[in-house]
């Protein structure tokens, strides 16, 4: 047997019986470790950062502080105010006290009323 | 032991590659697994004799790598550390499954799915057994020429002994191989 020979023996049984094994590793570290980290990769850049939800938060409270101040003044405008309030144009009647549907009347904020 | 596996190949040296892949990038440490695949499956396969045995001890050897990659001293002997690694692993296995033999039982026609040829069979018998016959280390050498291709000085490096020692053992080997193999290459 020449030294060719047995290389060329020892070549092909080695390539036979190894060569299935070849891309199992990879495969198992991409298995067990790649697929695993692009997931989590994924589901953080999926979430706001940190800056965005700071600034999300700001807006919240800023939109809080805003309706904490206008929406007193808002009520207390003559329009929305309730009847017989300081500035309401709506004043308590007497003559349609007893009608529940109608226990007030508009009035021109400029009339003096006399009771009676 | 550079072995090129498509063109998704990352470019670089060992070194740069395990840095790369101590913070933690895996792709780096993929191109790791490209390229000493081979060699750590010779070396498993040398010390198991079972294709599918080998496959196993690999696969846990690079997990483990990639764990324990902060251990390792000098990123150019990745490969030397790796077959260690592998080592280890083999003897672990050799004595939880198969106590006193590495592998007496062993068919390796039985690995290769459908029912190989009788002479195809018989091959196979014995050049494994020829390969038996040889001890771990040079098998080793072997393996990692003719499976491989590594160079003496690759082999060396990987197994931690002088070029000189793996010529000498590559040498031996092929002599007696050549003696055990003599009636096989006749016949074919």
């Amino acid at each position: 047997m020449s030294r060719n020979d047995l290389e060329n023996l020892l070549r092909d049984h080695l390539a036979d019986e190894l060569g299935a094994q070849r891309g199992r590793a990879e495969r198992a570290f991409r298995r067990r470790v790649t697929d695993p980290m692009q997931r989590r990769l994924a589901v953080q850049s999926a979430r706001p950062s940190p800056w965005a939800h700071r600034m999300m938060v700001g807006v919240a409270l800023a939109a809080c502080v805003a309706l904490g101040t206008v929406l007193p003044r808002f009520l207390a405008s003559p329009t929305h105010a309730p009847a017989d309030h300081p500035g309401s144009n709506r004043i308590f009647d007497a003559t349609t006290a007893g009608d529940r549907n109608v226990p007030y009347r508009s009035v021109d904020p400029d009339q003096v009323l006399i009771p009676n | 032991m550079m072995r090129r596996a498509g063109s998704e190949c990352l470019e670089g040296t060992t070194e740069e590659l395990v840095a790369r892949a101590r913070l933690h990038d895996a792709e780096a440490f993929t191109e790791l697994i490209r390229r000493y695949e081979g060699m750590a499956l010779s070396v498993a396969y040398a010390r198991t004799r079972n294709a599918s045995d080998a496959g196993d001890i690999v696969q846990e050897a690079f997990m483990r790598a990639w764990q324990r990659l902060e251990s390792l001293d000098d990123a150019s002997r990745f490969g030397h550390w790796l077959s260690r690694m592998i080592r280890n692993l083999a003897i672990d296995q050799s004595r939880r499954n198969r106590p006193g033999s590495l592998d007496e039982t062993y068919d390796p026609a039985a690995d290769h799915a459908g029912p190989a040829p009788m002479e195809v069979a018989e091959q196979k018998r014995q050049i494994d057994g020829a390969l038996k016959g040889l001890d771990e280390l040079s098998r080793e050498c072997v393996i990692l020429r003719y499976y491989e291709n590594l160079s003496s000085k690759e082999i060396a490096e990987t197994l931690d002994i002088t070029p000189a020692a793996v010529d000498m053992r590559l040498s031996r080997a092929r002599t007696q191989l050549k003696e055990r193999l003599k009636t096989l290459v006749e016949e074919s």
